[in-house]
């Protein structure tokens, strides 16, 4: 490609996404030093793909589907003393057994949600309002954070006997860290509910905390 | 398979060394539930967004995380460690999700429409520029075809020969579908 | 002899030598002996290394093969080896909980090699190569041309001097310098410096809760930044022609323009907004508490 020419398609998305060969790769970021145009379409070309991998999490609470599951696997460990053993495709459904669950965890869901809209304090639900798409609703995030922090922690207690005790301070440390400007944070939220800056500087705390647990499950 | 580039897209889960279950991933293939319960404790959640993201609704991902989890079970004594349990489980989510569609035939016509990519270009007929959408939002609303290869080769870390192999469409299919979700993608979120 | 029959040769030599060297998939590094070890790799397989202490060099070559060369302390034990397709392993094991300070290894691999590392204290410098690198409180030097990198430690310092279109970085309280021609960056540490030194960036996320970012080039056309601490200060040292528009605000804390005669409206209130040139490149900093500092370069 001479710097003249645009990237071609194929060339734009290879470059956004890193699966360009490296002499292609080094061309291609030469022609993107020197050319706006490309550089603003293979920038654009990789927000949509880091958006989309950072919408990857957290995820909520899953603690509702699991009765459902084991119910499910319970039944597949029975065998009735009375009747013949059913053939594997029998026994792996149980469809009143997933209409029953699935009605539970969906009444559970409901009244978790109601009890959630409940609580939620109206600074939040009139932030929903912003404009600002990536705005994402704080209590709910928090909660999220929360409970992925606390799936953590106990892994973590696992953990723990196998890290070192300069790891294990250092974790401690960074830990106090985090959790003395969350809370720092959240006080400053309470006095100041509508500050849209501050609900992300909350955010990115409780992601700094996620993270940092992430990596100390990672040192075992 | 496994992806390293971003944090949000890095399927690392690295829940042990290959080769070497661990004492609770042991317990569960000796038929333990207590100790499964501890393993779906602990990948469920991105199972979870994994299903979500490939079904793009709520209700359906809940569905299949319960299938993908009851698969595990039954499965898991084959487990010997050979990858990370975490990969394991996501190869197993794909699995079951696209096994499902298959045997689905308004998913399986969904996925043909979106390979001549006429729902593509009816999804984005309909969308009006004005209204930002948020990621999570738009790439429900991407059309299945789109979507499917979208999570897999951009969040997942699927190569195209992968995703060829497992949804049965072309490699060179699924490049252009990815490229047209991308582009899809960057209308709506960013007009 | 044409080039590549030679290389055949070549790595069908060493691979020869490291069967005879590997008897067993594990093998005891006799005491103060130097080691190597070489197999046939198929470029793009994954390969997992734990080398807990030490100095490593990585390195990406355009040869599907993976050559392990260095010395190993006494008690150490090389287990070396796995498939194209299960992934490839190289572990050093410590024995009798010794040292493994003394460890010094050249690891060639192929460059598109999918590589999860991980090490506890080592100094590790990698060339060429892409993948996830993990360190307890040991160090990463990350240069050369890679599809993504992926860094993370709990205390120790990084420095990705790296050309790739995705780096992700985290650090506890160790130093993060980000330089090379990374472009889509997300780096953050908790009490470390992040010192950002490049202008390639297009896309940029750097967060510290109590750590200073330091921000000291110009900025890429419509590229996107986002800088946030909790206490930590932000400065960004831009030149005069920049041309990018800027959204400041701190809860707590000041800000200091030194660029433009621009101050915020009036006393206590913590938000600036500045439009330098035609606004290209858009910036975004938050602080709760610390100081956000603008300076020309």
């Amino acid at each position: 490609m001479s710097s003249t020419e645009h990237l071609t398609e194929d060339e734009r998305q290879g470059a956004a996404d890193g699966t360009l060969g490296a002499q292609p790769m080094l061309e291609a970021y030469r022609h993107l030093a020197e050319c706006e145009s490309c550089a603003a379409d293979v920038a654009r070309l990789r927000t949509v793909m880091t958006r989309a991998r950072e919408a990857a999490r957290p995820t909520a609470s899953l603690d509702d589907l699991w009765p459902s599951i084991r119910a499910r696997i319970e039944q597949s460990k029975l065998v009735p003393l009375d009747q013949p053993v059913a053939p594997p495709a029998a026994r792996a459904r149980r469809p009143w057994l997933a209409i029953g669950s699935t009605a539970l965890a969906a009444a559970l869901l409901i009244a978790a949600f109601t009890e959630m809209q409940r609580r939620r304090p109206r600074e939040t639900v009139a932030a929903e309002q912003s404009p600002d798409i990536a705005f994402t609703n704080a209590a709910d995030s928090a909660r999220l954070y929360e409970n992925e922090s606390r799936r953590l922690l106990n892994e973590l207690e696992m953990q723990r006997a196998m890290m070192g005790p300069s790891a294990s301070a250092s974790l401690d440390g960074d830990l106090a860290i985090i959790d003395s400007s969350i809370a720092e944070q959240k006080d400053a939220l309470a006095r100041d509910p509508h500050n849209v800056a501050l609900q992300r500087l909350l955010a990115a705390s409780y992601r700094a905390k996620v993270e940092l647990l992430e990596r100390a499950n990672n040192a075992g | 398979m496994k992806r390293l580039a971003d944090g949000a897209a890095v399927n690392r889960g690295d829940d042990g060394d290959p080769g070497q279950p661990d004492a609770v991933v042991r317990r569960a293939q000796g038929g333990d539930v207590d100790a499964f319960e501890a393993v779906y404790r602990a990948h469920a959640p991105a199972i979870h967004a994994l299903c979500r993201r490939m079904s793009g609704e709520d209700a359906e991902a809940n569905e299949l995380v319960q299938d993908v989890f009851v698969r595990a079970w039954e499965r898991l004594p084959s487990f010997r460690g050979q990858s990370s349990l975490a990969t394991w489980l996501h190869r197993l989510a794909v699995n079951e999700v696209l096994e499902k569609w298959r045997s689905n035939k308004r998913e399986a016509l969904r996925m043909i429409d979106d390979a001549d990519g006429l729902a593509l270009d009816a999804w984005q007929a309909q969308h009006d520029p004005d209204v930002l959408m948020d990621v999570e939002a738009a790439m429900t609303r991407l059309p299945a075809g789109s979507r499917t290869v979208f999570v897999l080769h951009d969040i997942e870390g699927y190569s195209h020969d992968e995703i060829a192999s497992m949804t049965g469409i072309a490699a060179g299919t699924s490049r252009t579908q990815l490229f047209r979700a991308r582009r899809a993608l960057a209308r709506v979120l960013e007009p | 002899m044409r080039a590549d029959a030679r290389v055949l040769i070549l790595v069908a030599a060493v691979a020869m030598s490291s069967l005879a060297l590997s008897a067993a998939e594990a093998q005891r590094a006799a005491p103060d002996e130097s080691v190597l070890r070489a197999r046939a790799l198929r470029a793009g397989a994954p390969v997992k290394m734990f080398v807990p202490s030490g100095t490593l060099r990585l390195i990406g070559w355009d040869r599907d093969s993976i050559v392990v060369r260095g010395r190993l302390p006494k008690s150490a034990q090389l287990i070396f080896g796995g498939s194209d397709t299960a992934g490839f392993k190289v572990v050093v094991e410590q024995r009798d909980g010794d040292s493994m300070a003394a460890t010094r290894l050249e690891i060639y691999l192929p460059r598109r090699s999918q590589i999860s590392m991980k090490t506890a204290d080592a100094i590790v410098d990698v060339t060429d190569v892409a993948g996830w690198f993990y360190t307890v409180s040991g160090s990463y030097h990350i240069g050369g041309v890679a599809s993504s990198v992926d860094v993370e430690s709990m205390s120790g310092d990084i420095d990705l001097d790296a050309v790739t279109p995705w780096a992700r970085a985290r650090t506890g309280k160790g130093h993060l310098v980000i330089r090379g021609e990374p472009q889509d960056v997300d780096a953050s540490t908790v009490g470390g410096t992040l010192d950002i030194a490049t202008a390639a960036i297009l896309h940029g996320r750097f967060t510290a809760v109590t750590g200073d970012i330091h921000y000291a080039s110009a900025m890429a056309p419509h590229s996107l930044f986002e800088f946030s601490t909790h206490s930590g200060a932000v400065e960004l040292l831009l030149p005069r022609d920049i041309s990018a528009r800027l959204e400041l605000s701190s809860v707590d804390g000041v800000i200091d323009n030194g660029l433009t005669q621009l101050r915020p409206a009036a006393a206590g209130v913590h938000n600036l907004q500045l439009k330098l040139g035609s606004g290209d490149a858009d910036v975004t900093v938050r602080t709760f508490k610390g100081t956000v500092r603008l300076r020309s370069r």
